[in-house]
């Protein structure tokens, strides 16, 4: 069921920053004000500082592959015509444990290994939303 | 954690699939015959604890059909397996603090016929799911199949080596009467069977189940009185690391769950080291975690695991057995309170053609990987 949309994020005050700047195709990571600590999944306040001041700090986008599983059994709406499909921790090089989900677009499922290097890229959905993915980086070899 | 408190009665429903069955009416039968087991009668327990993630009774649905007079201590826990164990040891410490005397500690729920945890939670795009859901990314195996792939890449562990932990549960199961899978698994039939989140197949993960269990927890010289041997807790844990949540966003390491540190402090409440436990029920959702916890609780080496396990040393017989009854893997999934009643059969040497022989000493783990709880439990001699 291809015209079946993927769930949108529920968006709420804590995480509206880091939606709004996909929207423009920008990858903005939370970052603690006092420490200069990103943090990802946003928390409201830093769990090394303990500051509630943050900031949204634009990264690089390059970052590599931590873990994945490739899905062949898909349970979610609008992922029916996907499978196999990969879903990945990608770990940015920003900062060590750094990471989020995302999917690993235009692969063969099997080219995909941890260590790999990764590029983030943007997905546009037809609903309007737009979610970070990330791309296999050209000639990349797995660490 | 050697307050006076013991397990004096176990119980448990049939597990499979039971359309035709409330999940109240599973509750009740399994805490009935928990209070008939400790040899109490209607009307003798002044406590009730649960957790319930996913399907569940909440105690206070629970208590009027159970006869409970006066309801001194209870507690509804919103959480999974994590609490397994957490949920023995929060009855425990309610005996000990005096705030009440007989606590039935139990779990129920319609994980086949009613809530099914594998399936998609539409509802769930908030909070951490936002991240995760428009991925398609919320079921169990995707979440956990994370961590065992990263023990694959980092220590060569091996999808034959995850077989090895479901081959020898299955051949433990076929020893337990009331175990769901009782059919014997080849390896060349768990290699070919389905691919549900890869590394994850279809025997990489437990069974869904409708069924209840239950256990009676009292003072220790109340449990000495009854029909059986008390079974003690001589040392428990419950705790989380820095991010305690699921799917353990900006964990530091995929291979050491919080374990790795709890398990130390565990034997050391305990007294005891981990050549000293006779049998361990190990948390078994999916085949991964026994090798995971196999290294955090000190029975071999990091990395060590998935050979430790092909190696024969979890089976029946071996250095260290591993869910006699079959774990969630074969005998059922009653969220992990069914290993507890399996350590209890065990210490009282009722495991049938299953048993240890001569157990004194059982670890009982309640696995969530950033966070968990678990315990040791003994008889009275080694109290």
């Amino acid at each position: 069921m291809s015209s079946e949309p993927k769930p949108a994020p529920f968006v709420d005050e804590l995480t509206r920053g880091f939606w709004e700047a996909c929207a423009r195709h920008e990858l903005r990571i939370q970052r603690c004000v006092a420490c200069g600590r990103f943090r990802h999944f946003p928390l409201p306040a830093c769990p090394a500082c303990g500051s509630v001041d943050s900031t949204w700090a634009e990264v690089s986008g390059r970052g590599s592959i931590y873990s994945f599983v490739i899905v062949a059994q898909s349970v979610t709406p609008g992922f029916g015509d996907d499978v196999p499909y990969v879903v990945a921790w990608v770990e940015l090089v920003e900062q060590q444990a750094l990471r989020l989900v995302c999917n690993v677009l235009d692969c063969d499922p099997a080219d995909v290994a941890v260590g790999a290097p990764v590029e983030i890229c943007f997905e546009d959905r037809p609903d309007g939303v737009t979610v970070p993915q990330c791309r296999l980086a050209p000639g990349g070899e797995a660490a | 954690m050697r307050h006076g408190v013991a397990i004096a009665g176990i119980g448990y429903t049939a597990y499979g699939r039971q359309p035709d069955v409330t999940v109240d009416a599973l509750a009740l039968e399994a805490c009935r015959n928990a209070i008939a087991d400790a040899g109490l009668a209607h009307g003798q327990v002044d406590g009730l604890v649960s957790y319930h993630a996913s399907d569940s009774v909440l105690v206070r649905d629970l208590a009027p059909a159970l006869g409970v007079p006066e309801l001194n201590w209870w507690c509804d826990i919103s959480a999974g397996g994590t609490f397994s164990c957490a949920v023995v040891t929060h009855a425990a410490m309610a005996i000990a603090s005096g705030m009440a005397r007989t606590i039935v500690v139990y779990r129920a729920l319609l994980g086949r016929s009613g809530k099914r945890m594998g399936r998609y939670r539409g509802e769930l795009t908030g909070g951490v799911h936002q991240f995760m859901t428009p991925y398609g990314f919320s079921s169990a195996p995707q979440i956990f199949g994370m961590i065992c792939r990263r023990h694959m890449a980092e220590f060569g562990t091996t999808k034959e080596q995850l077989g090895a932990v479901a081959i020898t549960m299955r051949e433990h199961a076929r020893l337990n009467e009331r175990a769901m899978r009782r059919e014997p698994l080849t390896l060349d039939a768990y290699l070919a069977s389905r691919i549900i989140a890869d590394p994850y197949s279809l025997f990489d993960c437990c069974q869904e189940t409708d069924g209840a269990c239950a256990l009676v927890l009292t003072r220790a010289e109340d449990a000495a009185a009854g029909p059986h041997e008390p079974v003690h807790i001589l040392g428990a844990v419950h705790g989380g690391g820095p991010m305690p949540r699921i799917p353990f966003d900006a964990w530091p390491s995929f291979t050491a769950s919080e374990f790795d540190r709890l398990g130390g402090q565990l034997y050391a409440r305990a007294g005891l080291a981990p050549s000293d436990i006779d049998v361990a029920l190990l948390y078994d959702a999916f085949t991964y975690e026994v090798v995971q916890q196999l290294e955090d609780f000190g029975f071999c080496g990091r990395g060590e695991g998935g050979p430790f396990a092909a190696e024969g040393h979890i089976a029946l017989g071996g250095s260290l057995p591993v869910n006699p009854h079959g774990g969630l893997l074969s005998e059922a999934y009653i969220h992990g309170l069914n290993h507890v009643v399996s350590a209890v059969e065990q210490l009282r040497g009722d495991g049938g053609a299953r048993q240890v022989p001569g157990a004194e000493t059982a670890l009982v783990t309640g696995f969530g990987f950033s966070a968990g709880s678990a315990m040791i439990l003994g008889r009275a001699n080694v109290v």
